[in-house]
């Protein structure tokens, strides 16, 4: 694949990654040249078998990890020159995550697992506060918001993570596998719920098996032992 | 509140039994602590309490002594106590003999210390009931104070007549020989025993009876108008004397200290081994925390809380948990130091207004830095393993497992 053009609307670009771990005795080559990017309101679902690579990829794009050869450019930015610091603050304001197990912290309640993104950027209480309320009436959850996740049903934690993703108002939602612990009607609402934030202007990367999730997405990729086919 | 310390206290409330017993842990240990930081200075800040409520600025020593330690005496004293009074901004100068006699009572017979003063007033002790010895050469000599043991141990009261000497049997005394003194004050000698008998009486007095000419001093007690100048006064006693010793209060305190080093040893050996338990423990739990949650570390570190932030949050932890454990150090700690207190000042040859644990303002705040730093190095290992955390592949891991 070639390399995409730099456009005003692009939010993440993946030029030629490679990612490679060592292992014992080994070299495992996750990714092997992945050329992707994802524009602004664009909704891409990574399709694949177990251990294509799709994971992976996410991280990257989501400056999670860095590539060992080929370059991500996040918001204009390549992230293999960015230190801890910058990349922490880059996730932090311009990329939302959601995954598999929700990761909810269980001593906070649904509105404090969503305020604190906010927290951690400094918005203000009554700000946070307020934005809070608005993000959890637009999962449908605004009557649960002080209950802690341990009372919350597997489709009603992922709609307090996909809350959490967006509280800093992100650029970029990542999400890897968001319905593999739910049921399919679940799973079906949480489709819905991406797709939704997609078309409010955020781009979003869904990582699934799911072929009904990855179908509401704009576009898909297919990946096998670590490249697009 | 910022998020660091939310999160903290949120983790802390997460398991509260665990946090409850490892707060309590850390309390008994910060007790141990709390006392012995108490016990290295302990003694020396009580005398130094008590010295300073004495009002003498400056005590000058036979060479090498401290106060009433030896026989020895200063063999001008009471020259060297007239010309101390002669400089300028001191208030009084007042020579002290000391020395151990006998006192008969009826058929009572038991040794006592005595003190041989100029006059009354001196402040070498506290009048507590009845008046004063007078003043020198004055009427109504053949009078003593007695200390609150005698009174209290062997029913001494005012107005009662006491045989003084210098040995045991009178009949065997040649050039000192016993003196009868009426009882005219109870007072409070600030350095007694528990059950040490004590006398003041003039000082012409108690020469007589140890049948030594009059002039030397065991002891010159210097009061001044401005204790500041308290170490200038003390070169210049020691310059023009070199068989003396002037000490101001801190020089008292400095000598008393040198020759109380096994406290501080023993505080020292204890106060580590306490920092240590705590230093584990804090480290054990946070570790075992840590472990329990590194899928929730690296969400957290996805969702953009930086390395050093993370690293923060791991030490806060240990911080925080020190902190907590403080209130019950400290109570725990002042309870066990009373008992401990009273069983050392059970032991002979301990003055009753000296304690051995002494709460002082610079104790408290080296027991709560210490136990503040120890919760920081005690979350050192743990904040490593988190900085060091793998995000995606523990993220990754999070989900295959």
């Amino acid at each position: 694949m070639t390399a995409p053009a730099p456009s005003a609307g692009m939010v993440v670009a993946a030029d030629g990654v490679v990612k490679d771990y060592r292992m014992p005795g080994a070299v495992v080559h996750a990714l092997r040249g992945v050329t992707v990017c994802v524009e602004r309101g664009a909704c891409l679902a990574v399709v694949g078998p177990s251990g294509c690579g799709k994971s992976t990829l996410l991280h990257l794009l989501g400056a999670v990890d860095l590539p060992t050869t080929g370059r991500i450019t996040l918001l204009g930015q390549p992230t293999d020159g960015l230190g801890d610091g910058a990349l922490s603050r880059l996730r932090l304001r311009h990329v939302g995550f959601v995954f598999q197990r929700f990761f909810l912290l269980p001593m906070l309640t649904a509105e404090e697992n969503v305020g604190l993104p906010m927290m951690e950027a400094g918005v203000p209480g009554a700000e946070r506060r307020e934005r809070v309320r608005i993000l959890l009436e637009r999962v449908g959850l605004a009557s649960r918001a002080r209950h802690h996740p341990g009372q919350l049903s597997g489709g009603e934690m992922q709609r307090v993570a996909i809350a959490r993703a967006l509280a800093n108002r992100p650029d970029l939602l990542l999400a890897d596998e968001p319905t593999g612990e739910l049921d399919e009607a679940t799973g079906r609402e949480i489709g819905v719920l991406l797709r939704e934030v997609s078309r409010d202007g955020t781009a979003v990367v869904i990582v699934t098996h799911n072929p009904d999730l990855a179908a509401l997405a704009d576009r898909q990729i297919r990946m096998r032992d670590g490249v697009i086919v | 509140m910022g998020p660091l310390a939310f999160l903290v206290l949120r983790t802390l409330r997460r398991y509260p039994v665990r946090t409850a017993l490892v707060i309590l842990g850390l309390s008994v240990t910060g007790a141990l602590l709390l006392d012995m930081t108490m016990l290295s200075r302990g003694l020396e800040a009580s005398l130094g309490t008590v010295l300073s409520r004495l009002g003498f600025a400056v005590r000058v020593v036979p060479r090498g002594t401290l106060p009433f330690s030896s026989n020895a005496e200063i063999p001008a004293g009471d020259r060297l106590a007239a010309a101390i009074a002669a400089r300028p901004g001191v208030a009084a100068a007042v020579p002290v003999a000391a020395t151990n006699l006998y006192v008969r009572r009826g058929p009572d017979r038991f040794p006592s210390f005595a003190l041989g003063v100029p006059a009354g007033g001196s402040g070498v002790y506290a009048l507590l009931d009845g008046r004063d010895l007078p003043p020198p050469g004055s009427a109504g000599g053949g009078v003593v104070v007695i200390n609150r043991n005698m009174a209290r141990l062997d029913g001494v009261k005012l107005g009662d007549t006491l045989v003084l000497s210098a040995v045991p049997q009178p009949f065997v005394v040649r050039y000192a020989a016993p003196r009868t003194f009426r009882v005219v004050g109870i007072a409070d000698f600030y350095f007694d025993l528990p059950t040490q008998r004590s006398v003041a009486l003039a000082t012409p007095a108690l020469r007589g009876l140890q049948g030594r000419p009059e002039g030397a001093a065991s002891l010159i007690l210097v009061r001044m108008d401005d204790p500041a100048g308290a170490d200038a006064l003390a070169r210049w006693i020691a310059a023009r004397d070199p068989h003396v010793d002037a000490l101001s209060i801190q020089g008292f305190l400095g000598r008393a200290a040198s020759q109380l080093t096994y406290f501080t040893q023993f505080s020292l050996v204890l106060g580590t081994i306490s920092v240590a338990v705590s230093f584990l423990l804090i480290t054990a739990i946070v570790t075992l925390s840590l472990e329990e949650r590194l899928g929730e570390i690296a969400m957290l570190r996805a969702i953009g809380f930086a390395q050093t932030r993370i690293t923060g949050l791991v030490l806060l932890e240990g911080v925080v948990l020190s902190a907590a454990s403080l209130p019950g150090a400290f109570l725990l700690g002042l309870v066990i130091s009373q008992n401990l207190d009273a069983i050392l000042r059970s032991a002979p040859s301990v003055p009753q207004n000296l304690h051995f644990f002494t709460l002082t303002a610079p104790a408290a705040l080296r027991t709560i830095g210490l136990l503040l730093v120890t919760g920081a190095l005690g979350g050192l290992y743990p904040a490593a393993v988190a900085a060091r955390l793998g995000v995606a592949a523990t993220l990754h891991g999070e989900v295959l497992s």
